[in-house]
């Protein structure tokens, strides 16, 4: 006979003993040092109840249902290498070891990380009548699923868990974990206790990935909380009370739904909400620098189509009232049909007031438009952030549309295009003008500005002239004849650039897109080092800026002194 | 045989060439005076007329680009652009000024035209001072120029006053719809007000930001032409 089954023998006959005898100081004694525990703190009872005191129990499971409440059953409470404490607050299982481990009603709470290892307490708190009061705690590597309160509810491991009655049970879950809908436990009739979620790129399932900020499920909803801050899904964020998140394409009248196979996102408020794009959202082109807001109120209806795959900008129907922050602009459509625009976005105090935002792409349709009833109550805004109201190809009205006149009213300077540069390297040329006036014009005071237009522009008073292919080749194939020209030729650059006191001429074709051009333009100040970046990845040469510019000062000369290759004489 | 023929055609074409050449010579001088050298006032008034029309034009299109203004307006842009709206204050021109404006200089640059009748070296003709009524009307505007000429050539004298020209351009509506357009988006740009208005006036509107603050508003009439050029109306809001 060893040791062990004779202390078994002994605490069954206690237990027995403590289930049928009084229970007080001594029985418990007995069993606690029977199961392999210790009473770390001295114990007191009051009228039959333990009241105060600290039991550090083992590996052996201990029935402590009674040591909560002397009218519970022992066995509703099964303790094991957890610290179990008492006072007037009640009782607190304290997981301070490893595989600690309680179980309530048949409820087990394992696969916990000490407190130590948490570097925080790590408990659960009962109360009297032996529920759930509170709980603070980390699964380990394992993860578990837990109830509380009849909600069952699963913990992706290293993931914190929190409960009070007030706030419900949030899980603070791992970066990565996954979370599925809690249930009721089997048997349980009750209503279910809200679940939050927080944490960082939490797989929700149905694709949904909470990247950050929290949600809850509720009632068998995956809700938006009540103004716990924004919440990020799948690279949109939300501000709003309660919205229902759904992906089953379900109609609602406070919801934000996901379907992320057609790419559409269908949108409708009866509340305020803030519903923000960001880089990875599969609806919106968003690109780094773009703001993409839509501020939605009571009865707005939105529904957002990617339409990628048709190779068309994402199309937004708007019902009701809302206010659309892309770029620098705020749209808003009104509930009497109107549709305002205005530069309001500086006064917004969500974002940085002193950048510059760039707009995404995209088509408006404004069921409720006033206007008359045969128009087309389309609105396009475009990459660049022009507005074309009505149509795209024939706009009668439209905003920001970069015409040569224009950028010629905005830059100071002459710009003219041969017959036959292509469309679209025009317009590529004058939104990249006007993106770097404006962006000069915006983020720097009238001093700044001043220096800039001295310093960088070196060509102040010189016209620009893009021409095609075959006029660039003229030119440079006849290097000779151009030079003995009135124009005084100064540099001959990298095939796209010529560049002369009085005339910037450079090449506009198919190629304006590549990278050298870019650089030329970012470097004689045509486009901005932004700009320049997004298009060519290739370091900006400060050294070889300077050079270009301290060698067009000298304009006397018709060599650019040590620009090897670029310099012709 | 197909050489000779050959040779003949050149030396023909030759000819004609230097005959050409010869008679250009012989007659240029009245080719291009032709249209006014012949000694009758209808010819003076002719030329006055389409002096008027000219400058008429000319001036309707600056005074349209400058928004009612043929200078700058003492309320406009670094750039010279006329502000119809700043700080909760109108300073839309209205159509009487524009009237005026249009008048005034076309009664300034009417004599850079004429150039005292330079064409007219075969008569003796004596202007006294010009006065101008202009009307903008929707679909076009009314010129009336009082210019008192005196056509005399040997004996004979002539007296022309009264000018009329209507040049048929809507700078009526477009100015109208430019006031509207203050009227809709003074606080922001109402955009659906702006469509809505060239719809229905068959218009259209460019507009641009030039600050964080001004906006630049064109009004195109494709319909009205001055110069083969679009009917362009500017002018800006200041949204401070």
């Amino acid at each position: 006979m060893n040791k062990k089954f004779v202390f078994l023998v002994f605490g069954i006959l206690i237990l027995g003993f403590v289930s049928s005898a009084d229970f007080n100081s001594e029985t418990v004694t007995g069993y606690v040092e029977g199961v392999g525990g210790e009473i770390t703190k001295d114990i007191e009872f009051s009228e039959g109840n333990l009241v105060k005191g600290e039991i550090q129990f083992g590996d052996e499971e201990a029935n402590v249902g009674k040591f909560v409440n002397s009218n519970m059953n022992d066995k509703e409470i099964i303790a094991s290498n957890v610290e179990f404490s008492k006072d007037k607050t009640g009782s607190t299982f304290s997981f301070n070891k490893q595989n600690g481990s309680v179980e309530i009603n048949g409820d087990k709470f394992e696969n916990v990380k000490k407190d130590k290892e948490v570097g925080h307490p790590s408990f659960i708190k009962l109360d009297d009548e032996g529920k759930i009061e509170k709980a603070d705690f980390e699964t380990n590597d394992k993860g578990g699923v837990y109830v509380i309160d009849g909600t069952e509810f699963e913990v992706p491991p290293n993931s914190r868990v929190f409960y009070d009655k007030k706030n419900g049970i949030i899980i603070n879950a791992k970066e990565g974990g996954k979370i599925v809908e809690p249930k009721a436990k089997e048997g349980y009739e009750g209503e279910l206790q809200v679940v939050k979620i927080n944490g960082k790129d939490v797989n929700l399932g149905n694709k949904l990935i909470l990247e950050s900020g929290m949600v809850k499920w509720e009632n068998g909803e995956l809700l938006t909380t009540e103004w716990d801050g924004n919440v990020n899904l799948n690279g949109i964020s939300i501000l709003g009370s309660n919205l229902l998140i759904d992906t089953s394409k379900r109609a609602c009248d406070n919801c934000i739904s996901f379907d992320f196979e057609d790419k559409i996102l269908i949108i409708n408020t009866n509340k305020d909400s803030i519903i923000s794009f960001s880089k990875d959202n599969p609806f919106i082109d968003f690109e780094e620098g773009d703001l993409f807001d839509i501020n939605t109120y009571k009865g707005t209806s939105l529904e957002i189509q990617n339409r990628d795959k048709e190779n068309k900008y994402p199309l937004i129907e708007i019902k009701g009232t809302c206010e659309l922050r892309n770029g620098d602009k705020i749209y808003e459509f009104l509930p009497d049909g109107k549709l305002f625009v205005n530069q309001g976005i500086h006064y917004y105090t969500g974002k940085d007031s002193s950048k510059f935002y760039t707009p995404s792409p995209v088509e408006l349709y404004f069921s409720n438009l006033k206007v008359s009833d045969n128009a087309n109550k389309h609105i396009t805004i475009d990459n660049s952030g022009s507005v074309f109201l009505s149509s795209y190809d024939k706009s009668p009205v439209n905003y920001n549309k970069v015409t040569e006149r224009y950028v010629e009213n905005f830059v100071g300077k002459e710009f003219s295009f041969e017959e036959g540069v292509f469309e679209g390297s025009k317009n590529y040329i004058l939104e990249s003008a006007t993106k770097y006036w404006k962006a000069i014009s915006n983020s720097l005071s009238l001093e700044e500005q001043e220096f800039m237009n001295k310093d960088i522009k070196n060509y102040k008073d010189t016209s620009v002239r893009f021409v095609t292919d075959d006029t660039f080749e003229n030119y440079t194939g006849y290097k000779n004849w151009f030079k003995s020209d009135e124009l005084e030729f100064v540099d001959y650059a990298a095939d796209r650039i010529l560049l002369n006191p009085k005339e910037v001429i450079i090449r506009a074709d198919s190629i304006v897109r590549n990278d050298d051009l870019a650089y030329y333009l970012a470097v004689y100040g045509y486009i901005s080092e932004e700009e320049y970046y997004k298009l060519g990845q290739k370091k900006f040469d400060y050294e070889y800026v300077d050079k270009i510019q301290n060698s067009l000062n000298k304009k006397e000369s018709n060599k650019i002194e040590g620009l090897d290759g670029l310099s012709v004489e | 045989m197909k050489k000779r023929g050959q040779l003949t055609i050149f030396i023909i074409v030759g000819i004609i060439i230097l005959a050409s050449i010869g008679l250009y010579f012989t007659f240029r001088s009245s080719i291009v005076k032709q249209e006014y050298t012949i000694t009758d006032t209808s010819n003076v008034n002719r030329f006055v007329d389409d002096c008027i029309e000219q400058v008429g034009i000319e001036v309707i299109k600056q005074v349209s680009e400058g928004g009612g203004y043929y200078f700058s307006s003492e309320k406009s842009t670094s750039s010279g652009l006329a502000v119809y709206y700043s700080e909760g204050q109108s300073y839309v021109p209205t159509k009487e000024d524009i009237e005026d404006e249009i008048s005034e200089f076309i009664k300034e640059n009417l004599f850079f035209c004429t150039q005292n009748f330079v064409d007219f070296p075969d008569l003796d003709i004596s202007q006294s001072e010009i006065s101008v009524e202009t009307s903008v009307e929707d679909e076009n505007v009314n010129i009336e120029v009082n210019y008192p000429i005196r056509v005399t050539k040997g004996e004979s004298s002539d007296l022309l006053r009264d000018f009329e020209k209507t040049i048929p351009v809507r700078v009526g509506t477009v100015y109208w719809m430019s006031k509207e357009i203050v009227q809709s988006s003074r606080e922001d740009i109402c955009l659906s007000c702006i469509l809505d208005l060239s719809l229905e006036n068959d218009l259209y509107v460019d507009m641009n930001d030039i600050n964080d603050n001004e906006v630049m508003f064109m009004v195109r009439d494709e319909n009205s032409k001055l110069n083969e050029e679009n009917l362009e109306w500017v002018f800006v809001i200041d949204y401070e």
